[in-house]
């Protein structure tokens, strides 16, 4: 509350090009809402698409990965190189690559969510106490036992917490790829707007593309804590000495 | 009856190729409590890994009833750590049948033995818990069960009580002892604490610092079944003093170390 009047005060002293107020953008929301609903439909299926291919890949790749010193020693390098490479650089050669439809965008989210996935399936996977494993071995269990009913349970708080930062990222990934490329999306309404001098539009996407975003992060929030519940298992962490995970 | 003959074990290569035990002879009775006794790094806990089959051995055997040991075999040995190394995850019943069903044996038919064995160790009430809310000595308890429920012919427990406070130690003890006299179980237990291992053992091995050898193995005089009060009789105390003694040989390169 108090930060909405603070912007409405603000917005007096202000050209309405620069901000515009709480009122001028609420009124913009209603009478655009069709507009930005087929365009929310638009981003809200390239953020599913992306986050879902990417975080499978993701924990798919890094399941692997967990599994072989090897695989990691060949892919490591790769996927490091990879991840240093900002991300949304790589819009414009992914439209050049892939068309103007949704799969550049998908592209985006999906690499941009895969990188938390692919590091948190393997941190959780692998940090298993190692007296765990040698109990698992006294008894003779096969890979796919101590799989099951080790590493799994062990890593998917970890996994868990890596979709909550991927759906985030994902959202980020779609709207940049936008930004770029389309002609539809939220992410097109907001260059549309700004080519037209319509801030209170943009104010108005920006809004929209927030609670969206929020409402994704609520949404696995509370898969994750019906998750955590039924299987008894611990809070999750991510890795605070990762960085490298800047779309 | 478990034989180690001359059994040697190399430390990882970056040690350069020295032994961690070097010729090792030991005979372990049929339902006999034996405890390995030594200096931090006398390979008392690598030996017990020997005998598990978790750890390969470079030279001598080690047999089973006259098998040798070449791994890890299902269902021939109980591991107990000094952690509890429960499955957070799991009540305490689930973490109890885990060997079960890793074994891909019926759960049901061991569930009325979980249960025996649960009350046996005092956790009645307790099979439906998690972990997470039992204390430091439950939770040990519960990694017993575990390792008896299917049966093992040999219980190997690597300083299974050194994480807990004297007074609980003391308890698990007779706790110990309690299982064993029930079960029969043979018990390898390793321990850095001498009169814990005079207390529970018929025989104490005392190990030398690195390479490991046996420096000598003493038998223990105490009656069974033992009790509290025996930890102040005149032999315990002589014995316990004899244990200090063969174990202070090696102070002087201990304290530089």
């Amino acid at each position: 509350m108090a930060a909405l009047v603070t912007w409405h005060l603000a917005s007096l002293t202000t050209s309405p090009l620069i901000l515009p107020g709480p009122i001028p953008v609420a009124t913009q929301l209603v009478r655009s809402g069709s507009l930005i609903m087929t365009n929310l439909w638009v981003t809200l299926t390239e953020i599913v698409l992306g986050f879902v291919g990417g975080s499978l890949i993701g924990i798919i790749t890094g399941t692997a990965i967990a599994h072989s010193r090897r695989l990691d020693g060949i892919l490591r390098p790769y996927i490091a190189t990879s991840q240093a490479v900002p991300k949304a650089a790589l819009a414009p050669l992914f439209v050049l690559w892939l068309g103007f439809g949704l799969g550049p965008k998908v592209t985006i989210a999906a690499l941009i969510s895969f990188f938390p996935l692919l590091e948190n399936t393997i941190v959780g996977l692998r940090r298993v106490d190692p007296d765990a494993l040698k109990l698992f071995a006294s008894l003779g269990a096969r890979p796919w036992q101590v799989f099951l009913k080790l590493r799994l349970p062990h890593g998917l708080p970890y996994i868990l917490t890596g979709l909550k930062v991927g759906v985030v990222f994902a959202t980020v990934g779609a709207v940049i790829a936008e930004f770029v490329t389309a002609n539809k999306g939220l992410g097109a309404l907001i260059m549309q707007a700004q080519g037209n001098f319509d801030t209170r539009l943009m104010f108005a996407v920006i809004i929209v593309l927030t609670v969206m975003g929020v409402i994704l992060y609520e949404l696995l929030q509370l898969i994750e804590r019906w998750a955590l519940r039924t299987f008894n298992l611990g809070e999750g962490h991510i890795d605070p000495t990762r960085t490298e995970w800047n779309p | 009856m478990i034989q180690i003959q001359g059994v040697h074990k190399m430390f990882d290569l970056a040690d350069g190729g020295t032994y961690a035990l070097r010729d090792v002879s030991l005979t372990i009775r049929e339902g006999e409590i034996v405890s390995l006794i030594g200096p931090s790094g006398c390979g008392k806990t690598t030996l017990l890994y020997c005998i598990s089959g978790l750890e390969s051995i470079v030279k001598g055997r080690i047999l089973f009833d006259g098998t040798p040991v070449e791994g890890p075999r299902k269902g021939e040995v109980g591991l107990v750590f000094q952690k509890a190394v429960l499955l957070d995850w799991r009540t305490v019943m689930d973490n109890v049948l885990l060997p079960i069903e890793v074994f891909g044996r019926p759960r049901a038919h061991y569930v009325d033995r979980a249960r025996e064995l649960i009350e046996l160790v005092g956790l009645t009430g307790f099979a439906d818990y998690l972990p997470g809310k039992l204390s430091g000595g439950m939770q040990q308890r519960a990694a017993i069960v575990r390792a008896l429920i299917f049966e093992p012919r040999v219980l190997l427990m690597d300083e299974p009580f050194g994480a807990l406070d004297a007074l609980t130690r003391e308890h698990m003890n007779m706790l110990l002892l309690r299982v064993w006299e029930r079960t029969g179980k043979t018990i390898v237990f390793v321990t850095h604490d001498l009169e814990e291992a005079a207390f529970l053992s018929d025989r104490v091995v005392v190990m030398t610092s690195r390479p490991g050898t046996v420096r000598e193995i003493v038998s223990v005089p105490l009656p069974r079944p033992r009790t509290i009060d025996m930890r102040y009789s005149e032999d315990f105390v002589r014995l316990a003093r004899q244990l200090r003694g063969l174990l202070d040989v090696d102070l002087p390169t201990a304290a530089v170390g």
